[in-house]
């Protein structure tokens, strides 16, 4: 089973994943969305944006926003709970499920995934209170200087960020253990056992993959287009979805990646 | 003979002067404050000698004193009634308040004591006020000399008084004699937290003594510090002229330095925070070197900044005559010059509070937008000339050019029922004072700012600050000043509504009719001088002036016509609704691309948090 190939028969989990995420983007975003628009639908704007622009837009915001909030908390929280479930589906279908028996196998391995994510959280909130800690600790210590304050944060930030990079593969590595049919602690070893050097290198690679994609479309929308009012925008949307559905593919293509490393063949799901 | 006698006036004025500033000296009310702390029992210990001259028309009878540190000895003082049970998320965890051992009236033969006979409850359940009556008047141009024992107990550290681990500030921390008036009223009040300064300026000496490893961070001049063999560290301090004096003591405390011209800067920040504490003296260098130009010199030849650890919040963000206490500093703190920060927020808000109301000293509760609504101002206009040309950090992330006005604008408006900004700070609940006393009047003197022009209302504001510059004014000194540079007139007319809570609406409409490209605006409440501008296919532009004689103005139909705007430029911060101020009339006009970015965000958001 090739990447490419994987890739290609999850498609549609791909595609799901995606639609939902624009899903509960609009459900965050949507009321904010509409009260901005009622606002933009009797302004004048120039293609550049203007002081007017971001005047309006925090007006707007600061207006809607605290009716807002707490729905957005909820739908965030929501799909903060959904995440498992959706990581054990793209595997599912990555190890060439269909989309229903992906979604239903997710569903029966959420509890492992869940509890690895849980994990996962609790580590890297145990791992980021002891550098800061070691940080405080490290400025009290060091003489007075803003190159070294400056190089001990580096230092610092570098360290945790390593940490979480090899957290993160980790963690990508037990989901696929649990999705591989592994329970949360034999996937955990297994993800131990697995979590090289080389690992942690290729995850790097395709975050930052992930992470330059996000970006270009992130400058897509900071340039200055001179486009009528209907087109503008809807143009700058469509170029935006398809990087990040790019970026997606990517993050797939190293889950993929995991799925590899604990064997060829797939045991049969429990009953 | 003429010129003999020119001779000799120059040369009796030349050798009066330092007469009459001696004199000036002298007819001022000086504190000889001494203290030694001991932090393993949260005690200050401390004297002070006091001379004061009745330099009112009327003889005195009775002194007043503020012995503010008692707001913090029980749940019941006005101060904790009035919210300071949590301040700032801080809340009072230890108690304190301030014992005066020994008060005594010091006479050419005989010391009398003043304690027996004092009042210390002027208002019911809170003692931060103290009378005691004298045993004979003290008759005008006569100066009476006390002697006091203070010890403070330090509560838990808030409102900038007490102790956080072993961090201490110590902020109205001794006995003050409340402000006297020409007429011979004495003006005292409890301590609100609110207001704290009005005083009459004095010469203070400070003598400190704290544990060897304790750094003291105090304003004024330097003249003494040794350390003595009991592993103790003593520093001498003097102020002159100044409305109060407060200091701070850590160990953890790192010193940078720098100057502004005659001025001595020194930041006292904890550990980790250097390139952080020099941005703030770069930023107060540069304020000093504006607000000293448009306002008049800054009084001191030193003045200090102190970065509380993050475990004091309750110090933060706080003025006194020569110190300021500025945001806390921690691990995360943010060492990028560019970025548009809280620390800097707050030390340029807290070094305009130097001159408003430490140098302009109003009376801050009888008027506290006197010295918050102007500093607010201030301190926001220092940040706008410190980052002209250069995007904030907040400005960067979302690629929009966001202005700090227009933030403050945002959260100014959805504030429901804001009371005027004239009234006393008294009247305030804790959630008005914020929207009343800080950001209205910092709206409307940007509104006027980009109104009327810059320059125009520098100079109002530098009249005032020029003509009441070691002076207590009140509203109607700051309205002079208006008028004058203004016209005759204008502060009643225009300000005062503005800080009254009036709002200078416009509004734009399609015209009644058949031609879709006809608009007419018309305005309500208080008139600005406003301007209304068309655009055009081809990006050809056309403005039309709208004096505040004229209630309404009409645009005539144009094919052409794009859109319409009212006072495009912004310059009105005080219109409740500015949605209704543009009018797209063709679908030809351009819509932001940063709309989509909104889902951008999301979705990335949701991928970090998800899958």
């Amino acid at each position: 089973m090739t990447v490419r190939s994987s890739l290609r028969r999850a498609a549609p989990a791909l595609l799901a994943v995606h639609a939902l995420r624009v899903l509960w983007s609009l459900l965050l975003l949507g009321p904010l969305y509409r009260d901005l628009a009622r606002a933009l639908d009797r302004s004048v704007f120039r293609a550049t944006p203007s002081p007017g622009d971001a005047a309006l837009a925090v007006e707007v915001v600061a207006r809607s926003g605290p009716q807002l909030l707490p729905f957005a908390f909820v739908w965030l929280g929501t799909y903060v709970l959904l995440g498992p479930w959706l990581q054990q589906l793209l595997l599912s279908a990555l190890w060439g499920a269909s989309l229903r028996s992906a979604a239903r196998e997710a569903i029966g391995r959420y509890p492992a995934a869940l509890a690895v994510r849980v994990l996962a959280a609790l580590i890297f909130a145990l791992t980021a209170s002891g550098a800061v800690l070691a940080l405080q600790r490290a400025l009290a210590w060091m003489p007075a200087g803003a190159a070294l304050e400056l190089a001990a944060r580096l230092l610092c930030a570098l360290a945790l960020l390593g940490c979480a990079l090899a957290l993160v593969t980790a963690h990508d590595l037990a989901q696929a253990a649990v999705a591989h049919g592994n329970g949360t602690l034999a996937g955990v070893q297994n993800a131990l056992a697995l979590c090289s050097r080389a690992a942690v290198a290729r995850n790097s690679l395709s975050l930052t993959a992930a992470a330059a994609l996000a970006l270009l479309a992130e400058l897509t929308s900071r340039v200055p287009l001179a486009l009528p009012y209907a087109t503008g925008p809807a143009l700058v949307l469509v170029v935006q979805q398809a990087l990040l559905f790019a970026a997606l593919v990517v993050r797939a293509a190293w889950l993929s990646h995991t799925l590899t490393r604990l064997g060829p063949v797939r045991p049969p799901p429990r009953s | 003979m003429l010129r003999l006698l020119a001779g000799l006036i120059t040369c009796s004025v030349l050798l009066l002067l330092p007469n009459a500033a001696q004199a000036d000296a002298l007819s001022r009310p000086s504190y000889a404050l001494s203290a030694r702390l001991d932090p393993e029992a949260g005690v200050l210990y401390g004297r002070a000698r006091i001379r004061w001259p009745n330099r009112s028309r009327a003889p005195v009878r009775e002194l007043y004193f503020h012995l503010y540190a008692n707001a913090f000895e029980h749940e019941q003082t006005l101060f904790m009634r009035e919210g300071g049970r949590r301040l700032r998320n801080q809340r009072l965890t230890r108690r304190g308040g301030i014992a005066l051992r020994a008060l005594e009236l010091i006479g050419a033969d005989r010391r009398t004591d003043l304690l027996p006979h004092a009042e210390r409850e002027l208002w019911p359940g809170d003692r931060t006020q103290l009378r005691v009556a004298l045993p004979a008047p003290l008759a005008p141009g006569a100066a009476l000399e006390l002697a006091i024992e203070f010890e403070l107990s330090l509560p838990s550290l808030l409102a900038r008084m007490g102790r956080a681990g072993d961090f201490f500030m110590l902020g109205q921390w001794y006995p003050k004699l409340a402000k006297h008036e020409p007429d011979g009223r004495w003006v005292s009040f409890p301590y609100h937290g609110m207001g704290e300064f009005y005083a009459d300026f004095a010469d203070h000496t400070l003598e400190l003594v704290v544990p060897r490893e304790y750094a003291i961070a105090a304003p004024g001049t330097l003249q003494d510090a040794h350390e003595r063999p009991d592993g103790t560290r003593v520093e001498r301090y003097a102020l002159a002229d100044a409305l109060d004096v407060a200091w701070a003591a850590y160990p953890g405390f790192r010193r940078e330095r720098a100057r502004a011209g005659a001025v001595e800067l020194e930041a006292f920040a904890p550990p980790g925070n250097t390139a952080l504490a020099r941005a703030q003296l770069a930023l107060l260098r540069e304020g000093l070197a504006r607000l000293g130009q448009r306002l008049g010199p800054y009084p001191y030849g030193r003045l200090v900044l102190v970065l509380p650890p993050g475990s004091a919040g309750g110090a933060a963000g706080m003025e006194y005559p020569g110190l300021i206490v500025g945001a806390t500093a921690s691990w995360h703190s943010d060492v990028s010059e560019r970025a548009f920060s809280l620390h800097d927020l707050t030390t340029t808000h807290e070094l305009a509070h130097q001159w408003f109301p430490l140098l302009i000293a109003s009376n801050e509760l009888a008027a506290p937008m006197l010295d918050e609504g102007l500093s607010q101002w201030l301190g926001l206009d220092l940040l706008r000339e410190r980052q002209r040309g250069r995007a904030s950090a907040l400005a960067q992330l979302a690629g929009l050019p966001f202005d700090a006005f227009e933030l403050m604008r945002a959260g100014f408006m959805t504030g429901q029922d804001v009371p005027s900004s004239l009234l006393p700070a008294w009247r305030y609940r804790a959630r008005e004072l914020g929207p009343a006393v800080y950001a209205r009047p910092a709206l409307a003197l940007e509104t006027l700012r980009r109104t009327y022009g810059e320059a125009r209302l520098w100079r109002a504001l530098g009249r005032y600050a020029r003509d009441q510059r070691h002076a207590h004014p009140r509203l109607e000194q700051l309205l002079a000043a208006f008028d004058s540079e203004f016209y005759s007139g204008f502060g009643r007319e225009l300000l005062v509504p503005l800080l009254e809570g009036r709002t200078a609406n416009t509004r734009l409409a399609r015209t009644p009719g058949t031609c879709p490209t006809a608009v007419s605006a018309d305005r309500s409440g208080v008139a600005l001088p406003s301007e209304l501008a068309s655009s055009s296919a081809g990006g050809a532009r056309r403005v039309e002036r709208w004096p505040t004689t004229a209630s309404k103005l009409d645009a005539r139909c144009d094919p052409e016509r794009l859109g319409a705007a009212i006072d495009e430029q912004r310059s009105n911060l005080l219109d409740a609704e500015r949605g209704d101020d543009q009018l797209r009339l063709s679908a030809r006009a351009p819509q932001p691309p940063w709309l989509p970015r909104l889902f951008l965000w999301a979705q990335l958001l949701l991928g970090l948090v998800g899958a």
